[in-house]
């Protein structure tokens, strides 16, 4: 590269990737500099290629570099579950207060509380994409109340750590809303103010050793409506802004928890066998494996109906679980007749209306 | 989102709530049974609680599932007034001894953090 300006005391460096000499400097802020003498130079520009921000001192040597230093939009280890409220297994809601509304979202009421919640398609928070939000209608009472992931019982990892916890949060209700962390003691951070606009809230807290886990909530202290979105729990002191998984590995962790077969066409759950004319068992495998042993939910019997030899189909008088893991589980159903045991029976709904469900609560 | 019972209230008659539909009704706790197996015997580590309202069934693992603490109170209550098909407890025995193969069983199908009853 020509005209090098020796006065700045630049070091010489080649650039292979676009075979051009280049020049690297740690002089504080000479980075964009360079750049800029070289896209001027050269008419080719490097888009930022080669700039960071203004480093003030030497280099950064390598390790350095720590979690403190961090910028909330640098991406790390998301350990939230449907961070984004992107999915809403259970359905759109309105859902009462103590009822699990986005997967694994729910709430607690204090002394006198109650609320609303529901999906919202509207008032989402666009700095970050996605479809949905959580609309959170709240009367207060005479207790505080949250709105929280109950993560408590599964981060037994989180001891001895410090973690933050960033969400966006959007209400015209002055000090009624803020974040908090619980691990047996509550820390919280600052109240949204109450001007209607999309604000990040963000809280940090040093989990206790003898803390058996942690929980991110939305504390909740006056009456207000509030649009919740894009949550983000990382270990550090530094809070992350959210960033989205992919959508496979967003529903699959939802999945640990709730899985539910419903459809308007059919659902073939094949793999089953009569043991008699009147009986039958089918075996559904879980995956990902639930967090714990679940509960299963099977809509009323009549919803379903099992295939005879002839591939024709018999509606089902009863079916329900009959073994259950986390791992897979078997259903038990019984027929009037039409069944020779031995056979291979293929269990199907009847209609839109039949469903079930793998509910799994840690 | 299961169909459990929201309140025990004197033992002759239980609340049922199947939150998803919105239904509430009264049972009587002898509709709460342990599923049968192929072979005739009763599987001790499951109970069955049907919504009054629409006929949709829950299956619980004595661990919990959905509703730990719920499932957990059905079964010590459901072992104490039936005893259990295993054999293990009776009817006539004292209902620690109940309590304890319940706790038995959550501890061998979640682990032993998941208890939730004091």
């Amino acid at each position: 590269m020509p005209n090098i300006t020796p006065e700045l005391g630049l070091a010489l460096a080649v650039d292979s990737d676009d075979t051009a000499t280049y020049l690297e400097t740690n002089l504080g802020g000479s980075l964009t500099t360079v750049d800029s003498l070289f896209n001027n130079t050269s008419g080719h520009t490097h888009s930022g290629a080669h700039q960071g921000g203004p480093i003030t001192s030497a280099g950064v040597a390598d390790g350095s570099l720590t979690n403190a230093k961090l910028g909330p939009d640098v991406e790390r280890n998301q350990l939230l579950t449907n961070g984004g409220f992107e999915i809403w297994q259970r359905g759109n809601g309105p859902f009462a207060a103590n009822q699990l509304t986005a997967d694994r979202w729910t709430s607690g009421m204090g002394a006198g509380g109650t609320a609303s919640i529901s999906r919202d398609a509207t008032n989402i928070d666009t700095s970050g994409g996605g479809l949905y939000a959580a609309a959170v209608t709240y009367t207060h009472g005479t207790g505080e109340s949250y709105f929280y992931q109950p993560t408590y019982n599964e981060t037994p990892h989180l001891k001895g750590r410090t973690i933050s916890f960033s969400i966006r949060v959007r209400t015209s209700t002055a000090n009624a809303v803020r974040p908090c962390i619980y691990d047996g003691a509550f820390t919280y951070g600052a109240y949204h103010s109450g001007d209607g606009t999309w604000q990040t809230l963000t809280v940090t807290r040093a989990v206790g050793t003898g803390a058996t886990g942690a929980d991110v909530r939305l504390a909740l202290n006056a009456s207000c409506t509030a649009y919740v979105d894009n949550a983000c729990l990382v270990v550090g002191s530094q809070p992350a802004n959210y960033v989205p998984l992919h959508p496979a590995d967003d529903l699959a962790r939802c999945q640990r928890y709730y899985k539910r077969y419903a459809a308007t066409s059919t659902i073939p759950i094949p793999g089953g066998q009569a043991y008699s004319a009147g009986g039958f068992v089918t075996t559904l495998l879980m995956a990902p494996q639930l967090a714990v042993v679940p509960t299963l939910t099977v809509s009323a019997a009549g919803d379903w109906e099992t295939s005879a030899a002839n591939l024709a189909y018999i509606q089902c008088s009863s079916l329900a679980a009959n073994v259950l893991h986390a791992q897979s589980c078997q259903l038990i159903g019984g027929v009037a007749s039409g069944l020779v045991a031995g056979n291979a029976t293929n269990l199907q709904n009847v209609s839109g209306n039949s469903w079930l469900a793998f509910e799994a609560n840690p | 989102m299961s169909v459990y019972i929201s309140d025990f209230g004197d033992g002759t008659t239980w609340t049922v709530t199947h939150d998803e539909a919105g239904h509430v009704g009264s049972i009587s706790p002898s509709t709460v049974v342990h599923p049968v197996m192929p072979d005739g015997t009763e599987n001790h580590t499951i109970l069955l609680v049907t919504c009054p309202v629409c006929g949709t069934v829950s299956g619980h693992p004595a661990g919990g599932g959905a509703q730990p603490q719920s499932v957990q109170q059905m079964f010590v209550t459901h072992v104490d007034t039936n005893g259990c098909p295993c054999g293990q407890v009776a009817t006539s025995d004292p209902a620690a001894l109940g309590e304890s193969h319940i706790r038995l069983l959550v501890n061998r199908m979640d682990g032993p953090g998941r208890w939730q009853l004091g």
